[in-house]
This record gives structure tokens, sequence and C-alpha cells, in this order.
């Protein structure tokens, strides 16, 4: 198979509100994938249209070879999404054997318990593991059928740097297994060492797509930062396509092109102390591109 | 029912009867509070009533019995649906490959246990306790009857969770399940309320349901056996039909479709 997912020219709305506009990709199998975008950028419909949760309005979607939401995909895709909770007076084996029962070739529970590391806590109740525990079994619900395609949406939400740091290892981990990993994030650099391709969604459309190295080489982007007599507003009027912004007494703007900006604001007689030409961090870089920014 | 996935449905129902009975808030008043109310109203209340201790021991049975099925069968659908649905719970089970009908199937096997459950209670505290007299078929067919009769009200539970939000559900379940108890008379005898209230009667379930246990002990208000099982056939069919119409349109059995 050339493809785990396949999907062409996808349309999707909710209501009156395009949330997925005419959206092409296509994902290889045993690759790790980021769909990085703000908050309402279309992640998670995105997800959902994977899962078969949602039906596209037009355009087609293929996952391993079949229909999203058909039997074959359900038995081979895992999905951890963003739960609010679970009832809270079930123990975490019961929980694991639960969904065991699903699938046609699942892990061994006691596998399962181990890869989550909830040994200690297998005859907990849910209502009393920790935020990180309950991340982590939510996980092995996910892996615990031994899928091809693993959807991980903000698996880190509400997690401390350590916590944070063991999920990625455990990606890295399927994807040695062979494991197709999608996950959804709004932090790139969290998820760059772990990351083969990232898909910048926004409005519902992929606006960049590449390796983490390949979009950092894109965005070489700098930022311009000095004090100033002349004000923000009129700055803004001059640069109306770029992002300005003031913290304190300094004038931050962000650009690719940081000669033509500057000699611009020279020719408007803008006085510009203490300026200084510093290149963008990459999640500064991203959050340009994800919220439109030029 | 695909056989290979008899032991998840078994193992949910499992769970879901382990859920309830490890909820205290659930399972007293859900288990205890129909004995105690039947120990107070159908043994202590009529014991030295002579003439009539029998009849009020067996009438108080039966109600309490039927009182006692529609709490589970309601508030396992009615509010806990409505919960798991916006915790997004059941949307992790409805991607898994158990089919969706399986976790509804699931639910309603964990009511009947209840039901099981509250009835051998109800009729061991009346066969030990209450003035009941009734030949073994008799006590059979009121077991049936709760097993059967609790079907209505999961339908009925479950067009609650799925139409109303996890706090609107839970107050909406309590807002059917305690009229409907006492406008079928499982609480005061019907034929003791004013003529207007005992008019609210013909559309609830629960007491076309009474009334097939009270026929069947001679203790019915004189309607045909099949005039009652019509009526709870057709509301159970009506409600059935709401049920898959909103459970159609929640994507639980079919993927979502919004259209512009």
């Amino acid at each position: 198979m050339d493809w785990v997912v396949n999907v062409e020219q996808v349309n999707f709305s909710y209501f009156d509100k395009t949330v997925i506009k005419d959206l092409t990709c296509q994902l290889k199998p045993n690759k790790v994938y980021s769909l990085l975008g703000e908050n309402g950028a279309g992640k998670t419909t995105l997800i959902k249209l994977l899962l078969g949760r949602l039906a596209p309005l037009s355009g087609r979607i293929s996952v391993l070879g079949h229909q999203p939401g058909s039997q074959a995909v359900k038995n081979s895709i895992g999905a951890m999404l963003q739960v609010g909770t679970l009832p809270s007076n079930i123990r975490v084996v019961e929980y694991i054997q639960l969904f065991q029962s699903y699938y046609d070739s699942p892990m061994c529970w006691q596998g399962a318990l181990q890869f989550a590391e909830l040994e200690a806590q297998k005859n907990t109740f849910f209502g009393q593991l920790s935020g990180g525990e309950k991340q982590r079994l939510l996980l092995s619900l996910a892996l615990i059928g031994q899928p091809k395609l693993v959807v991980l949406d903000e698996p880190t939400l509400a997690m401390d740097v350590y916590m944070r740091q063991r999920i990625w290892e455990k990606v890295v981990q399927l994807k040695a297994q062979g494991t197709t990993v999608i996950l959804t994030t709004h932090n790139l650099q969290e998820v760059e060492s772990v990351t083969d391709q990232v898909l910048v969604l926004r409005a519902g459309e992929i606006v960049a797509q590449g390796t983490p190295s390949q979009l950092k080489s894109n965005l070489q982007r700098s930022e311009l930062r000095f004090a100033s007599d002349t004000s923000e507003a009129t700055i803004k009027s001059l640069l109306p396509n770029y992002a300005v912004h003031t913290e304190g007494q300094k004038i931050y703007i962000a650009t690719d092109d940081a000669p033509d900006v500057i000699s611009l604001l020279r020719q408007h007689k803008v006085t510009m102390y203490d300026l200084s030409v510093t290149p963008l961090s990459l999640a500064q870089a991203f959050m340009d591109i994800t919220r439109g920014g030029e | 029912m695909k056989i290979k996935f008899l032991s998840s449905l078994l193992l949910e129902a499992r769970l879901e009867v382990l859920s309830g009975l490890r909820t205290p808030s659930f399972v007293v008043p859900a288990v205890i509070f129909p004995i105690l109310l039947y120990l107070f109203f159908g043994v202590f209340m009529v014991q030295g009533q002579l003439q009539d201790s029998v009849q009020a021991s067996t009438y108080n049975l039966i109600n309490y019995m039927v009182f006692g099925l529609m709490a589970p069968a309601l508030f396992n659908f009615g509010a806990n649906v409505a919960q798991e649905r916006e915790s997004g719970w059941l949307e992790l089970k409805l991607i898994s490959p158990l089919p969706a009908s399986y976790y509804l199937f699931a639910k309603c096997l964990s009511a009947l246990t209840f039901t099981l459950l509250i009835s051998v209670l109800l009729f061991s505290t009346a066969w030990m306790f209450g003035d009941v007299q009734l030949s073994w078929i008799v006590w059979v067919k009121l077991f049936a009857l709760g097993v059967v009769g609790t079907i209505p009200f999961c339908f009925l539970g479950l067009v609650i969770g799925l139409k109303f939000s996890a706090k609107g559900a839970s107050a909406m379940t309590n807002l059917v399940f305690l009229p409907m108890a006492m406008l079928s008379g499982l609480w005061v005898p019907i034929f003791l309320m004013p003529e207007f209230m005992q008019q609210f009667a013909w559309i609830l379930p629960s007491y076309h349901l009474s009334q097939l246990g009270l026929a069947s002990v001679g203790l019915g208000q004189g309607h045909s056996t099949y005039f009652h099982l019509f009526v709870l056939s057709v509301i159970s069919t009506i409600l059935m039909m709401l049920a898959v119409v909103l459970y159609k349109s929640e994507g639980m059995s079919r993927r979502k479709r919004h259209r512009p």
C-alpha cells in the first residue's frame, strides 16, 4: 500500500461555517505526522473525518485502503482523543480488558499496562489517577488493538514536562514498531524531534507542509526590535502586511526582509533607537504562519 | 449478534453493573429505597388490618416492583448516556470496532440486572415479612413482567439521554421519574386520586405495567390485559422510534453529516 491515508479535495462545513476547504494530502506508512494549527484551524475536524465520525460534504477519503469508519479501519486504527473524563469508578485494568475485547488481535493487557507504565495502578479507579496517568491510560486504550495507524489529538495536554517527554518517547517507540502516527499539536518545537512531516492547517487549508527542517528553512524570518518616538499606529499604517506589536517601550516587527523594512521606515522618518535584528524562533515563525501573518 | 463481540457485551454490562454498585448515590436510592418503602407501606402500615392486609401487601409489592425497575432504567440511560456523550467517552467507544448498538445493549442488560436484583430483594422481603400469598406461577409471572417491563423505561431514558445535556438530562430524568411514579398510582392507589389526575395515567407506561401486574393477582382496575399490553406496546414503539431518530442524528449509529 502506497498511502495509509489519502485525502482528495475534501470539503466539510458545520452548517454555514466552512471548516475544511478543498483539502488534499497523502500520508505514508511508518511515519509520524504532526497537524499544526491554532484552535479552529480544522485539526480535530480532519481527525474526525479520518476516524469516520464525520462524513465529507465532497471529496474522497481513504484510510488503510478502506472507507473511514468501516469495520476494517476500526480494527486497524487507534485514537487518543481529547476526552473530558471516563466513568470514575472503573479500575484501570477493567478499562484495558474492556478495550482489549474489542479487537481482533490485541496486545495482552499486561503489555498495555506496561507500555502505559501503569502496572502499579492497575487496580486504581480512574477517578483516583493523576492527570498524567489518565492520559497514559487513554494512550494505552488507543494502542491495545496494535493498530497500524494511531491518531493522537493533543496527547500531552495538561501534562508536565517530564510526562510530555515520556509520551514523545512512546511515539518514537510506536514508529519503530512500524506504526503510522498522526498527532495534533499547537507547539511544533515540542514535537520537532519525533515528527517526520508537518502539515500546517489554517482555516481548513494546508498552508505549509514538509519536514520540520524544510519548514524551518522556509520560515527564515527575523524580528526587528527598536524604541521609537513614532506611534505604533503610524508604523502599522506604513506596514499593513506585517505583524507589528509593542511591548513596553519596544516595537517588534516580524519580517523576512529586514533591510527593506528598515529602509522604508527611514524613508518615512521613523526614529529607531537601539535597533536590533534577531532571527525569529521557530515557534514564533509558526505562530505567524498559523495566524495568517505575512 | 456477532459472537466475537459477545464477550465485549458481557464485559460492558458487567462494568455498567459494577459502576452502579460502586456508586452509593445510585445504588442506595435505586435498590434500597423501593425495599424500604415496601417495608413501610406494604408491611408495617398494613399489619393488624386483618381483612385487607393480604391485598394491601400484594398491591404494594407490585407497585414498588414497578417503581424499583424504573429508576435503574431511566437513570442508567438518561443521565449516564448524556454524561458519557458529553465527556467524549462515548466517542471513544464509537471509533472502536465494537458495534455502536452494543453500547446500548450493555446498558439495557445492566438495567435488567438491577431489575432482577431489586425484584429478588423485594420478593424475598414480601415473602418473609409481608402478608403476600401467591402461587409460584404468579411469582414467576411477576418476575418476567418486571424484566420485560424494564424495556420501555430504557427507551424513555435513552430519549432523555440523547436529547439533553448531562445536567439537563439528570434534572429531566427526575422530572419524569417522580411524577410518573406518582401519577401511575405507584405511591397512592390511583382510585384514591382526584378524577382529573387519574387521566394522566393512560399515557404512562408505569401505569399499564403496574395494572398488568395487579391484574395477574386480581387487583387491577378491571381493564382488559390485552388493552394494557397494547398501550404499553404502542408507547414502547413510539419511544423506541424516537430514540432511533435521536440516536441517528447524534451519529451514534452512522456518521454525522452536516450540510450548510
